[in-house]
């Protein structure tokens, strides 16, 4: 389960009066950084002494210390109605849906939300169409192509300092979020649009992309090491090219963006 | 002929499966090809959680410690409403 997922639809699970603990190892302190930082507003609990977890019998056999990726709903006699530990957390829908199941009012079509984590294909090359598209998300995700429509608008209108701010704070705010893979190909989008570096935006866009999502995958062998290693060769050399030509406003805000792409992974990363 | 026998069974399964299915369909894992339904027996389990509680099991209370100063249980949050439920989630952290 990634927190951030959850946080988007948490409005969802208020809708239905049912209230979400998320409890990990972390001390109290050390997940009200993350809480401030991702936003959330479900009870975030602390099992520093793993009681709970090995009481559910989710202890992660690889790693002692931590818990499984695990998710149980509970009636109110504390019976259990549904259980899912994977290698990959459900998302929001899932648990929503078990829910609405339960309760006999599946399914419930509160929010159309079957976005399944493809990344979004960019008909157009201008703004207008990255707006349609964000139109035409589920709501997740909507927010956020809006807000880099804003941002594309601002590169168009060579509002450089304010697009590079934006970029900041849009990548800050979402970065650890939801649809890392989206947001890399609309970040590769606007690379490609907006500064004229269609193939090294695109291959940095593609394996960028292929990188997370190995990454967020399960497994860890040499093959995928190796993609996540050309990722990496590919954006050194995106960045080769951007610190050539750093008198260029545009490459500047293209160098804040590639900067965004490290923390961006570095956090789907820690978000495990 | 065995093997065609057993895939005509699993067939039938699978159609019989799909009649009765009410609940939502998910796949159980990644790597699952298909997704079923929620409700079936073994959903969710985890060969890496052999001792994990399942469907029908009670939970265990607990008195967690949160980030707003007040502790968490299972009772504190539900129980008014017969519909009500509760979602707990274990997420890895430390990082």
């Amino acid at each position: 389960m990634q927190l951030g997922e959850l946080q988007s639809q948490y409005n969802r699970f208020v809708a239905r009066g049912v209230p979400v603990i998320a409890a990990s190892v972390d001390p109290v302190a050390h997940s009200g950084k993350m809480i401030r930082r991702l936003g959330l507003s479900f009870i975030v609990a602390s099992d520093e002494d793993q009681a709970v977890q090995k009481s559910y019998g989710v202890q992660n056999p690889e790693t002692q210390e931590l818990a499984l990726h695990a998710v149980f709903i509970v009636d109110k006699d504390r019976r259990i109605i549904y259980r899912k530990i994977a290698g990959r957390r459900p998302k929001s829908q899932e648990l929503l849906d078990a829910i609405d199941y339960y309760q006999g009012n599946y399914p419930m079509n509160d929010v159309a939300n079957d976005y399944d984590g493809t990344p979004v294909a960019f008909p157009r090359n201008n703004f207008q169409a990255l707006i349609e598209v964000a139109d035409q998300q589920p709501l997740a995700t909507t927010l956020d192509l809006q807000q880099l429509g804003r941002i594309v608008s601002m590169i168009q209108a060579r509002q450089s300092d304010e697009a590079t701010i934006a970029y900041r704070q849009y990548m800050r705010s979402v970065a650890t979020i939801h649809n890392e893979a989206e947001l890399l190909a609309a970040a590769a989008w606007i690379a490609r649009e907006s500064v004229g570096l269609p193939e090294e935006a695109m291959i940095t866009g593609r394996a960028l992309n292929q990188a997370l999502i190995r990454q967020r995958g399960i497994g860890d062998s040499s093959k995928e090491t190796q993609k996540r290693d050309d990722a990496e060769a590919d954006l050194k050399r995106l960045r080769g090219v951007v610190v050539k030509n750093e008198n260029n406003w545009r490459l500047r805000s293209l160098k804040t963006l590639l900067r965004s792409y490290r923390e961006l992974s570095f956090a789907a990363l820690r978000n495990e | 002929m065995h093997k065609k026998a057993a895939l005509l069974i699993y067939a039938l399964s699978l159609v019989a499966g799909s009649a009765m299915a009410a609940g939502p369909l998910y796949k159980p894992s990644s790597r699952s090809p298909e997704p079923i339904d929620i409700t079936s027996n073994g959903y969710g389990e985890s060969q890496f959680a052999p001792d994990a509680l399942g469907i029908g099991d009670i939970a265990p209370d607990f008195l967690l410690p949160t980030t707003t100063g007040d502790p968490v249980s299972l009772h504190s949050k539900g129980g008014r409403d017969p519909a009500a439920v509760q979602v707990l989630i274990f997420y890895r952290g430390h990082w």
